[in-house]
């Protein structure tokens, strides 16, 4: 009799161990694609993301575990063949609306104002001049550039404002140099 | 990224995947669809997904939409090239025509 109360015990606690052990795979799951991601010498962002999603499209807690497990046994293989990081082409300022110019105080400076439709969407973007700043709210952007007049004379976008200030979005456009921002894309 | 000129090698296992696509070429997958559909793991689908990537035969993007308007990480989906179409339907072809493997591709 009590051999058969121990069996009972015995099997009801492994079942219990067993059932509390497999809510941890998808953690586990989880750990092991970010260590494998950040393993690889290049794309770790990208598949950390990739590999996370599928996991999340995965069902049962096992399959999730194996998914990991087999991306870490096969690390060699990933290692050779991930692909080269993706050139981010430079954002575009595919339209500018009529810009403002101003003159404010002190008078040495100028300001121009533009709404810039930028594609992608949400970057940041530097121009030559140091004041020069974009910053991308999606799909739209304040272009605001405050060059002095004493420090750009020789500027293509000052001069420009000069000679021709009607063609000043498409002159200013040509003149930006761009960077994104990671992770805002 | 610059896809590289020459085919790669085809095995049996990449070529159940570029028959996926070419059974359904305007179709998008993410890498747990592809998973599902033929049966592969995720330690041998992923190579060949990216071999595939950088040979130009496939070309992935994100899924619309971010992550915390989602609720859960952005899928990454994959689709065939017009370069990937013509060399699967070549191989596959071959495949049907001598019941061998693809002869071309590095090795």
């Amino acid at each position: 009799m009590m051999t058969l109360i121990s069996m009972v015990v015995v099997s009801v606690i492994l079942s219990l161990v067993a059932s509390e052990v497999e809510h941890w795979f998808p953690w586990l799951a989880a750990r092991l694609v970010r260590y494998e991601a950040a393993k690889l010498p290049r794309q770790s962002e990208r598949m950390t993301e990739q590999w996370l999603a599928d996991l999340d499209e995965i069902p049962g807690n096992v399959g999730k575990l194996l998914y990991a497990v087999l991306l870490v046994v096969r690390h060699a293989s990933l290692v050779e063949t991930v692909p080269t990081e993706e050139e981010t082409p430079g954002p575009q300022i595919v339209s500018v609306e009529t810009p403002t110019i101003s003159i404010s105080a002190p008078p040495a400076w100028i300001t121009i104002t533009a709404t810039a439709v930028l594609n992608p969407p949400s970057v940041t973007l530097t121009g030559h001049a140091p004041s020069v700043l974009v910053q991308g709210p999606p799909l739209s952007a304040s272009v605001q550039e405050v060059p002095r007049i004493a420090d750009h004379r020789r500027h293509p976008a000052y001069m420009s404002t000069l000679v021709q200030p009607l063609n000043l979005p498409l002159h200013f456009a040509s003149t930006c140099s761009s960077q994104t921002t990671p992770g805002r894309n | 990224m610059t896809p590289k000129q020459d085919s790669p090698r085809l095995t049996s296992q990449s070529l159940k995947v570029l028959k996926l696509f070419v059974e359904s070429s305007s179709h998008a997958y993410s890498g747990a669809e592809i998973m599902k559909a033929t049966g592969l793991s995720s330690g041998t689908l992923y190579p060949i997904l990216f071999r595939f990537e950088e040979h130009g035969l496939l070309e992935s993007a994100w899924e619309r939409g971010k992550a915390q308007t989602l609720g859960r990480p952005r899928r990454r989906l994959y689709s065939v090239t017009r370069h990937g179409l013509t060399v699967a339907r070549s191989a596959l072809t071959e495949l049907a025509v001598h019941g061998l493997r693809p002869a071309f591709g590095r090795s």
